[in-house]
């Protein structure tokens, strides 16, 4: 498969070519972790962002390839190391207290938005998700899930956004965090 | 509650969809308006949490694929071949390691103390292996002499102030078993722990209590092509290690009274380096004429290697 063919089905959400691309590359890419001192775990880690980065991109026409595939995810696999490895250093020789504070702030607000994520249908997860991290268009969203026309994918992700805004806002309330 | 199309500029906003001047002018807005701040720093809490659970979802689907390598694969990259290859070393190695173990039995490492017992019990079955091995085999009497010379250090030592563990290492090093262990973890693996050898000591005919300080750690890596360093210390209460090394000679001074250093020999093309372990802190001793401050490894690689080093000797 070219790499424009490939590009192309990404901006449509195609899943299929994420699982083709994680299988071909998969060897090739954990190596940059793996004779970098990394271990197996932290190869998967560094891979698997990579990719999504790199599929978040392209699937929301927001990535202008200029090299291939291949060479372009290295890149991204050597630079998130390069920084985690920069971050493993760093953590070893000094503490990080308050930065660990705002982080559990943080944490447990994202926990919340997720559990008020899981609660909702798997229409309501599909559009949110394919809207506002694939960054799909109104078009795709209508074709992967099935619907009439892109003014009904329109509705259910005003409608949805909308629940799922009012969910979390309740249980903010009651954790005190608004 | 703000309106739709406020929410729809905080969106466009927070997913980066706004020129410039729009960006420019919405944070002014933000700035001078306290609860657009809130329901901007709101939405953008859902819009990463949207953000976190599909990358979740996603990464759940990658784990569900199975990535070893097929066999398609392996014909493809030949690496059928490398994997043939390196079950062929595997094996070498994993006979290696046995013959290993099983030469390795009774010459156990002790501390300096119980050396004397141990060198003793330990001198027939030295004496069988050698034969087994058809390596170069030295007379009994040779033999007994060298465990006799070890004994002395290993003794005298004790009362000397820095104790070394390596010291009691004398079976395990002496050059049969070690050109044994070079064969079989192939040539490649120059790196050695330092540790007397027994060789360089009998051969060392002043051997008295006037030399002892120097006998300590010697490595032995590449038997006889390069001369193992020589070392000297003294005790100071200082915490610091300070050192000198050139013309091969490595001095001193620092804190071992409570824990013995270890001195890690590595020969290879490009040449020797050495480290020095104590305290569970690795240093690198470089050449040095001026009495100085030992330098502490801080390369998280390097230490790592170090580790593996020291764990394979």
């Amino acid at each position: 498969m070219k790499d424009s063919e490939i590009l192309e089905r990404i901006s449509r959400g195609d899943e299929r070519i994420l699982d083709h691309l994680y299988e071909k590359y998969y060897r090739m890419m954990t190596k940059v972790v793996l004779s970098n001192s990394g271990t197996e775990d932290e190869a998967k880690d560094v891979y698997q962002e990579a990719l999504l980065a790199f599929w978040q991109k392209a699937s929301s026409g927001k990535l202008v390839l200029t090299s291939k595939i291949s060479t372009y995810l290295y890149s991204i696999c050597l630079n998130q190391w390069r920084k985690e490895l920069d971050r493993k250093s760093r953590l070893s020789s000094e503490e990080v207290d308050g930065e660990e504070i705002q982080g559990h702030d943080a944490k447990e607000r994202l926990r919340i938005v997720k559990e008020c994520i899981d609660e909702l249908g798997d229409v309501c997860k599909g559009v949110l998700t394919y809207y506002y991290f694939d960054g799909l268009g109104m078009q795709d969203i209508a074709e992967k899930m099935n619907f009439a026309n892109t003014d009904t994918a329109k509705t259910k992700k005003y409608k949805c956004k909308k629940k799922l805004d009012s969910l979390i806002k309740s249980k903010y309330t009651a954790e005190d965090f608004f | 509650m703000p309106q739709k199309n406020q929410i729809e500029r905080i969106e466009e906003y927070h997913s980066g969809n706004m020129s410039p001047e729009e960006t420019a002018s919405f944070e002014k807005e933000l700035n001078s308006d306290p609860s657009l701040k809130a329901e901007s720093n709101f939405q953008s809490d859902i819009i990463n949490g949207i953000k976190e659970y599909r990358k979740t979802q996603l990464k759940t689907r990658l784990n569900a694929i199975d990535v070893s390598p097929g066999w398609m694969e392996f014909a493809q990259q030949s690496a059928l071949v490398k994997s043939f290859g390196g079950l062929a070393v595997a094996t070498a190695i994993g006979s290696g390691v046995y013959f290993l173990a099983e030469t390795k039995e009774n010459p156990t490492i002790k501390p300096t103390g119980e050396v004397v017992a141990h060198a003793e019990m330990n001198v027939p079955a030295a004496k069988e292996i050698q034969f087994e091995l058809t390596l170069p085999a030295l007379p009994a009497t040779d033999l007994a002499d060298r465990v006799e010379v070890t004994r002395k250090v290993g003794t005298e030592e004790t009362s000397v102030d820095q104790v070394q563990p390596q010291t009691s290492t004398v079976v395990e090093n002496s050059p049969t078993e070690e050109a044994n262990t070079q064969k079989n973890k192939e040539e490649t693996f120059a790196p050695s722990f330092s540790a007397p050898d027994v060789a360089e000591i009998s051969d060392n005919k002043e051997i008295g209590s006037a030399t002892l300080d120097e006998v300590p750690s010697i490595a032995t890596a590449t038997e006889g092509e390069l001369k193992p360093i020589e070392v000297e210390s003294k005790n100071s209460k200082s915490n610091k290690i300070k050192y000198k090394y050139f013309d091969g000679k490595l001095f001193l001074n620092g804190n071992f009274n409570e824990e013995p250093y270890e001195i890690l020999e590595i020969n290879s093309a490009s040449g020797r380096r050495i480290y020095l372990l104590h305290m569970k802190k690795y240093y690198e001793v470089k050449l040095n004429d001026r009495l100085s401050e030992l330098p502490e490894v801080r390369d998280i690689k390097l230490i790592q290697e170090l580790r593996l080093i020291k764990a394979n000797k």
